[in-house]
């Protein structure tokens, strides 16, 4: 699990969209999957999962419909596609009581765990995360990182995690980015980055990394 | 392609579980055409305008063997009148909307050959229910104009002893007219009125417009908004399926927006049968029923067409919105004018440009099918139908998601 962190506009989310492969003008070169970027972009369909900060539902539908129908973009068949949300509906430990009402009368943090079922369903061997703790209280959050982290471990896939949360990308991740400025300044395990500015945690390395950036 | 199917589940859904829109666009022609009927029919008869009629003269002669007088055009002007719903008081009137006024002399002018004898005939402007009375008036006093001059005619000729018939020499030379259809063969009666009804059908189309620009434009850039297009994107559908079926989709509107406005015609034409006693619903064939099934249809499918090669390039609310304003303008336009000119008969190649556009060929195909040439009604259909493809297929190839992504809402 990699996490990826920076202050607001530092190109967190343009980094993600250039590797899920929705960008495709871009300076520099990116080797995702295999796949070198932008020339060979369109192979990356279906290969990456991609849960975009602040995704909403569609509103009318239920939950079960909401991840089935994102299931039946990928699946074959129906009972594929329903297999596939199965999984993810355990993986977010989602009850078929709760996917049974309207995405519209969830609460912001059952709507994030819908759309986080949504994206690991897939079992993808990249899954791209967007925030996706943002807004949340302590007990959703803890809940979707609980899902994060099984997902992770029963699947093997990688994980590109951003957040402003240090504590939990200190916990979650096995390496960090920091990026400002649309540029990594530094990469290594938590401990490594900690240890290399001589900060006590993952939070004070960040503001000591970020200050000597010129970060305003 | 392989992905249409579930683009075009999640959209029927979706648009399913929003049944109180669905209701309101299938209704609402419902409502608007009988609202339109009563409107045009029913609501100027309930306008109160005064009529007065006053005969100072007041006398009857005798001309060429039959009665006539002032006192027989005001009885048979006061009968019109009174037959039409409007109140008319007699020889005593305060305020008034419409006066009739026959002067003393007028009947001693109707046996005088060197006269002209006159009605009166005063208007308030600005009341159109007194036009439509005047129009009465007119009608009633040209009926009595040709009752005298025939029994003035049967007294000249009695004067010159000679043999006349009196309504070959009041109208010597008449009209002998026929109405074919496009092969020139003859056609039934009441053809021409399927004709007119086919025209205010096509007017009826206006209402179809605006519901699946509402649909699309939401199902477009609701995807946006809500970040499901990129979350779509990932996925191993390609941009062609998704505009495609969506589009499809949305045009599935057609389908249940013609229930209602087919209903619509029907109370249309069936109102004034109620008020009027005209039976107007009988000149409607199944063939014109279908044909206006298809023209929704089509219309629907043609506003999401034309609307959509804007939509997957702006991708905001409000550029959407200026441009439904613009494309449901020129829908009006082309429904208006349908009630009064024939786009066929237009010069070219103003006509063959004209009949490219959906809505001009969904009129044309109406009418083609009420004159009974299918085979028309069958290209001008076609017409519309692969215009409106060509559009969606165009959107497509356009498409560039990730201007979608970055543009602003």
């Amino acid at each position: 699990m990699h996490g990826l962190i920076g202050p607001n506009g530092s190109g967190k989310t343009t980094t993600m969209r250039i590797i899920s492969g929705i960008i495709k003008r871009f300076e520099g070169k990116a080797e995702v999957l295999g796949h070198h970027l932008p020339p060979e972009r369109s192979k990356l369909k279906g290969l990456v999962a991609y849960l975009p900060e602040d995704l909403r539902l569609y509103g009318r539908l239920t939950g079960w419909e909401n991840i089935l129908y994102f299931a039946m973009l990928y699946a074959d068949t129906r009972e594929e596609a329903e297999s596939m949300a199965e999984y993810g509906a355990r993986i977010a430990g989602l009850s078929e009581k709760d996917l049974a009402r309207r995405a519209s009368e969830y609460s912001k943090g059952m709507a994030r765990r819908v759309a986080l079922a949504r994206t690991l369903m897939t079992r993808s061997p990249l899954t791209i995360l967007d925030e996706p703790t943002s807004g949340l209280d302590v007990f959703s959050a803890y809940r979707m990182r609980e899902s994060i982290r099984e997902f992770a471990r029963e699947t093997g896939s990688t994980v590109i995690i951003s957040s402003h949360n240090m504590l939990e990308v200190q916990n979650l991740c096995d390496r960090v980015t920091l990026i400002l400025r649309g540029r990594a300044v530094a990469s290594g395990s938590p401990k490594e980055i900690i240890e290399s500015v001589g900060a006590a945690d993952l939070e004070e390395a960040f503001v000591k990394l970020a200050s000597g950036g010129g970060v305003e | 392609m392989s992905k249409l199917y579930p683009i075009i589940w999640k959209e029927i859904k979706d648009m399913l579980m929003d049944y109180r829109t669905l209701v309101v666009i299938a209704v609402m022609p419902v409502i608007m055409m009988p609202l339109m009927s009563m409107a045009s029919v029913y609501v100027p008869g309930l306008q109160i305008v005064t009529v007065c009629v006053i005969d100072e003269d007041n006398s009857l002669t005798t001309l060429g063997g039959q009665r006539v007088g002032s006192v027989n055009l005001t009885t048979a002007i006061v009968q019109a009148l009174e037959s039409n719903g409007f109140i008319v008081q007699e020889n005593s009137c305060g305020g008034y909307d419409i006066r009739v006024l026959v002067r003393p002399g007028f009947t001693r002018n109707l046996t005088d050959l060197t006269v002209r004898a006159v009605v009166e005939v005063e208007r308030v402007i600005g009341v159109q229910r007194a036009v439509d009375a005047e129009n009465i008036i007119r009608s009633v006093v040209s009926w009595f104009s040709a009752v005298v001059s025939q029994a003035r005619i049967e007294y000249l000729a009695s004067k010159a002893g000679i043999e006349v018939n009196p309504a070959a020499v009041r109208d010597p030379v008449g009209t002998e007219a026929r109405v074919v259809g496009p092969g020139g063969a003859p056609v039934q009666p009441g053809e021409d009125i399927r004709v007119w009804l086919a025209r205010v059908m096509a007017f009826g189309l206006l209402f179809v417009t605006t519901p699946s620009i509402g649909y699309i434009t939401d199902s477009v850039v609701g995807e946006k908004e809500r970040r499901t297009l990129e979350a779509l994107l990932v996925t191993p559908v390609g941009p062609k399926a998704l505009i495609v079926g969506k589009a499809f989709a949305a045009s599935i509107v057609g389908l249940v927006v013609s229930i209602g406005d087919v209903m619509g015609v029907l109370l249309f034409f069936g109102l004034p049968s109620l008020v009027r006693g005209v039976n107007i619903l009988s000149y409607l064939t199944p063939a014109m029923l279908v044909a206006h099934v298809v023209a929704v249809y089509i219309s629907v499918l043609a506003s999401l067409a034309l609307i959509l090669p804007v939509l997957v390039r702006v991708g905001s609310y409000r550029a959407s919105q200026a441009v439904s304003l613009v494309v449901m303008s020129a829908a009006s336009v082309i429904f208006f004018a349908s009630l009064y000119a024939d786009i066929t008969k237009l010069p070219q190649p103003a006509s063959s440009a004209l009949l490219l556009l959906p809505y001009t060929a969904a009129v044309a195909m109406l009418k083609s099918v009420v004159t009974g040439d299918l085979v028309s009604s069958v290209m001008y259909a076609l017409t519309a139908l692969g215009v409106s493809a060509g559009l969606i297929g165009l959107s497509a190839l356009i498409f560039d998601e990730e201007k979608a992504v970055y543009s602003k809402t």
